[in-house]
């Protein structure tokens, strides 16, 4: 009995790992920004494909291809903002329907490129660790190594360099922070940048472990959203909070009941949420 | 500046909306243009754009170069007159309004006498009343048996009550000191007619089924439901109805967790496929009926040579297509036989005691009459396989006659 | 009345008796099943616009439309009952959820609302794929009884069958017809008034003494009996309900084509509702394609013409105005 809370408890910690990366890059979008991006797991989805073709079809190395597939997805995300997003900053309801009309055209560019079938990414880090009876596989093993470090580089980049803070400055009060000369503009951009280049990551090293198809971003996107409200819109660090509570609920509930109960619950923790605590677990008013 | 920033935006207006006028009017001078020579036209219904094109796009694949080979053949001689054949392809997107537009198209508007779809079984409930009493002929392969009232409704290759008991079969015969099994299943209809067929089969053979789960089509992370299962140890997984993809990850994720034992993919898989994702020690022993590599595991001359076409035509082998390359050939020996292009008069001569058709594997009648009160499946012998050193071996072929028997047993009598 | 609205009723009056000559003309029954789907969606949009005239944006919108349709696919399939009765039983029914669901969505406002109504709209709709009994889980429900048919002295008795083209199409358009109006008269009527000033400022409404709950409760389920009587007229019509198409796929559609089209003006969600609805029609061609066009014609209204398409009569008016003038000055 004990052993199957521990896996659940292990397969728990892995969902989170996932969803933290790919939350990280939401929040942050948001909180600069004040866009609502339904196309976010798009670039995820951009991400794995990119890895796929950099590393699946032109034999590069693997962290090569990682870094790559950040660096493209977030120039596309970049040029993106630009000249779709940016009339529509802190404009919630325009920016959502236009984030919804670039869902579709990433779906079709990548059917186009990419053709409608499941792909497959090679492991990277084959094998499987015991650890008191427990199942960890080497790759997720590895991404949450892996994801740990991006997510701790980027909290350095934010605590520590100057960008950073204007980027935070911008997340607490952009008028303050345009009146202290920042670049809201160049903020906003980078804001976008980052939060793809981090999505592009999470799918880039998802890629191995599932399958690609041009379909895997709106459920992921949904989930997202879930954590971003659950952690408070703009706090980074509710937003890692929230990644392990929905993981952990996803895969006890998954395990002891059944899935579809499991995505109920996450439904449900949205609404309740949002109607009792709006500003979310971390988040201020 | 503001008269600049003005006329641009009218400008891009303007064009963007001579653009829309200009899309619109395409299919009204596409369909002057086609009017040409003495064509039949077929009728394909398939989800080629959305979630489900992964599925409908092979089915599409395959009957366009049927339909390729049969006119670079010379086309279809009927009283004197030689026609050829025309694919016309109308997206369902597997979502009712979409599908039902989809057929009402292509009755009414493109006027063809033969569908090959659709891809669901949910959108066929919409859709069979009314190419019944159009008398459209209907082809594709469902996993949901026949009606006994719909004349005009066809399986084009076994359906999941007829070669899953032998998928099961198979794997006794090879592992005979299994006794426990975990069924899985696509959570959507397919899937639980298929649920219900591997209950009864399991039941029959004497096997205990000791987990008996359904998953939601688009979960990729199969560790929870995996934990769950794994704790009864099971001595195999049968896993129906999930896509090649997935199953080749429930594959991965079992050997990962430590499970051991074989699986079976009573519904087909695709080797490649699985192989990419799941890698040749986790895909060790994976039994599965039917196959997607047409050229390697060719059963009969034509299936090589076609798969061969297939490949060079479209770069990829895909599981499901020379299913559909069948249904043409179908309806080509149909309206020989015939000698009229009518959908009536070529069920009438399907429908004769006796009478053969050629497909890619061989020739095929239509049965099912016993079970099912009317014979309106396609007697397709198909391989089952198993994977060995990363190979797709063939382990044998199970005809019509070799099932019967276990029919019943799929059915609960 | 002047001569400004003389020719505005004229118009209208027009539209309308054209909509109902068009079965005269258009014998194909897959215009016609793509027309009156066309008037099916539009009952649904426009509600979803009513919503919005108080400033709020609901995603339970369309999973409400799928809850009308359940109700009174279950009472006449397993309480027996004839669909002109089960059709206003299933409105009150879903209105009466719908009141549940907005309850706690109430408290919040803007996105916050949008993704709360989002969030219990789905857990509403993934009871319907949980519970097989009675919803029928992943295939939903299927072989949903037809209406009865009308019989009325006099005249020859209308019948709905899978071939009723005319009979379906009137009976939708009616309903359309009816849907507009009377959210038209609601609009403009006190509780338009009162709808209007919500959307202005909630707090400075409050101050002038309307309980903004209360009228948004009000007006959210004066939609959702819409959306209701859109999801029964589907559920009727396609003679089968599936879970799946009630996600934030139509959802997502129903808002654009609002959006689009303009939601500033009455007549908006129409207009936007008929021209994306024909260009998926007429792109059937190209189907790999249609979502890419989807989103440019998204992104380029969005951007160049944020008022929706229904402005842009007026646009071209003030350009050509603009124009004139200009021409005018450098005489």
């Amino acid at each position: 009995m004990t052993l199957l809370y521990l896996q659940m408890i292990v397969n728990g910690t892995m969902i989170g790992f996932q969803l933290a990366l790919f939350a990280t890059g939401l929040t942050l979008v948001y909180g600069i920004m004040l866009i609502i991006n339904f196309a976010h797991g798009e670039l995820y989805m951009l991400g794995g494909f990119a890895v796929f073709l950099f590393f699946d079809q032109l034999r590069l190395n693997y962290f090569v291809s990682l870094a790559l597939a950040m660096i493209v997805v977030a120039i596309v995300a970049t040029v993106t903002e630009r000249i779709f997003f940016k009339p529509m900053r802190g404009q919630h309801i325009p920016s959502f329907i236009m984030s919804c009309g670039l869902v579709f055209v990433l779906q079709v560019l990548a059917v186009l490129v990419f053709d409608v079938k499941d792909k497959a990414v090679d492991s990277v880090f084959p094998g499987v660790v015991k650890i008191f009876g427990v199942t960890l596989s080497m790759e997720r093993l590895a991404i949450i190594v892996i994801s740990t470090v991006i997510i701790s580089a980027f909290y350095i980049f934010l605590q520590r360099s100057r960008f950073g803070r204007a980027m935070r400055a911008v997340m607490q009060n952009p008028e303050a922070a345009a009146l202290q000369g920042v670049n809201i503009d160049q903020v906003c951009s980078s804001a976008m940048g980052i939060g793809a280049a981090l999505a592009a990551a999470a799918g880039g090293l998802l890629a191995p472990v599932f399958i690609l198809n041009p379909w895997i971003g709106p459920d992921l996107t949904w989930e997202g959203f879930i954590v971003v409200c659950l952690g408070g819109k703009t706090s980074l660090p509710g937003t890692l909070l929230a990644a392990f509570i929905l993981g952990y609920i996803k895969s006890f509930v998954s395990t002891l009941a059944d899935p579809m109960v499991a995505r109920m619950c996450s439904a449900a923790i949205l609404g309740i949420i949002l109607t009792l605590r709006p500003q979310g677990l971390l988040g201020h008013e | 500046m503001k008269k600049k920033s003005e006329k641009k935006g009218l400008v891009a207006l303007i064009g963007s909306l001579s653009l829309i006028v200009i899309l619109a009017a395409l299919p009204f001078a596409v369909a002057q243009a086609a009017e040409k020579h003495e064509t039949i036209k077929i009728g394909i219904a398939q989800p080629i754009s959305g979630g489900w094109a992964a599925w409908g796009v092979p089915v599409d694949r395959g009957a366009r170069l049927a339909i390729e080979d049969v006119n670079a053949a010379g086309g279809i001689k009927i009283g004197g007159k030689t026609y050829l054949l025309e694919a016309v392809t109308e997206d369902t997107q597997a979502e009712s309004a979409i599908a039902m537009a989809a057929f009402k198209k292509l009755i009414y508007s493109h006027k063809v006498g033969y569908i090959l779809g659709p891809m669901s079984s949910a959108n066929n409930k919409i859709v069979q009343p009314l190419t019944e009493e159009n008398k459209v002929i209907q082809l594709f392969h469902g996993s949901f048996p026949p009606n006994p009232d719909d004349y005009y409704n066809f399986r084009g290759t076994l359906i999941g009550e007829q070669y899953a008991p032998a998928a099961y079969a198979a794997l006794m015969q090879l592992y005979p000191e299994i006794k426990t099994v975990a069924i899985l299943n696509r959570d959507e209809e397919g899937g639980w007619i298929n649920q219900k067929v591997a209950r009864n089969v399991c039941k029959a053979l004497g096997l205990r089924i000791v987990a008996d789960e359904f998953i939601d089509p688009k979960e990729k992370d199969y560790y929870p439901i995996l934990t769950k299962i794994l704790t009864k140890k099971p001595d195999f997984i049968g896993m129906g109805m999930i896509a090649p993809g997935y199953h080749a990850l429930l594959i991965k994720q079992g050997r990962e967790m430590g499970y051991k034992g074989p699986f079976l993919a009573p519904t087909g898989s695709d080797t490649a496929v699985v192989l990419d994702i799941a890698g040749a020690k986790a895909a060790e022993g994976l039994i599965a009926v039917g196959t997607a590599d047409y050229i390697g595991l060719a059963t009969t001359s034509l299936m090589k040579d076609v798969g061969q076409r297939y490949l060079k035509r479209y770069g990829t082998q895909d599981a499901w297509s020379l299913e559909y390359y069948n249904n043409i050939l179908y309806i080509k020996a149909g309206m020989e036989a015939a000698d009229s292009i009518d959908p009536k008069d070529v069920v009438k001569v399907w429908r004769t005691p006796g009478f053969t058709m050629p497909s890619v594997y061989g020739d095929v009648t239509w049965v099912g009459q016993e079970f099912w009160g009317i014979n309106s499946i396609a007697s397709c012998p198909l391989p089952y396989t198993q994977i060995r050193n990363g190979k797709e071996v063939v382990l044998g072929v199970v005809t019509w006659e070799d099932m019967k028997p276990l029919v019943n047993a799929a059915l609960g009598k | 009345m002047n001569r400004n609205d003389w020719l505005k009723w004229v118009s209208l009056a027009a539209v309308v008796i054209a909509l109902f000559l068009i079965p005269v003309f258009i014998k194909n029954p897959y215009w016609m099943l793509v027309l009156t789907l066309l008037w099916n969606y539009i009952i649904v949009a426009q509600g979803f616009r009513y919503i919005a005239t108080t400033g709020e944006y609901s995603f339970a919108h369309v999973p409400l439309m799928g809850m009308g349709g359940y109700a009174s696919a279950l009472l006449v399939m397993k309480l027996g009952m004839s669909f002109w009765l089960a059709l206003p039983l299933a409105v009150l029914v879903t209105a009466i959820i719908s009141a549940i669901i907005y309850y706690p969505c109430l408290r919040t406002t803007g996105t916050f609302f949008f993704f709360a109504s989002f969030a219990f709209g789905e857990v509403m709709r993934l009871c319907w794929v949980r519970f097989k009994n009675p919803f029928g889980g992943v295939g939903g429900l299927s072989h949903i009884p037809r209406p009865d048919p009308i019989h009325i002295p006099g005249l020859p008795i209308v019948e709905f069958t899978l071939f009723s083209h005319t009979s379906y199409y009137y009976l939708i358009l009616v309903f359309m017809l009816f849907s507009v109006l009377t959210m038209y008269l609601l609009e403009n009527s006190r509780l338009g008034a009162i709808a209007a000033a919500i959307k202005e400022s909630k707090i400075l409404a409050s101050f002038v003494g309307i309980r903004v709950w209360r009228y948004e409760m009000i007006i959210f389920v004066i939609a959702s009996a819409f959306a209701a009587l859109g999801g029964c007229l589907y559920a009727h019509y396609m003679t089968l309900l599936v879970p799946e198409e009630f996600y934030w796929g139509l959802a997502i559609y129903v808002c654009i084509w609002a959006v689009v089209g303009g939601m500033g003006h009455f007549t908006g969600p129409i207009v936007g509702t008929i021209v994306f609805g024909l260009i998926k029609e007429l792109l059937r061609p190209f189907p790999q394609i249609v979502p890419l066009i989807y989103g440019l014609i998204l992104a380029a209204t969005l951007a160049l013409l944020p008022e929706g398409l229904i402005s842009l009569p007026k646009k071209i008016l003030l350009w050509n105005k603009r124009r004139l003038s200009r021409l005018r000055r450098d005489k």
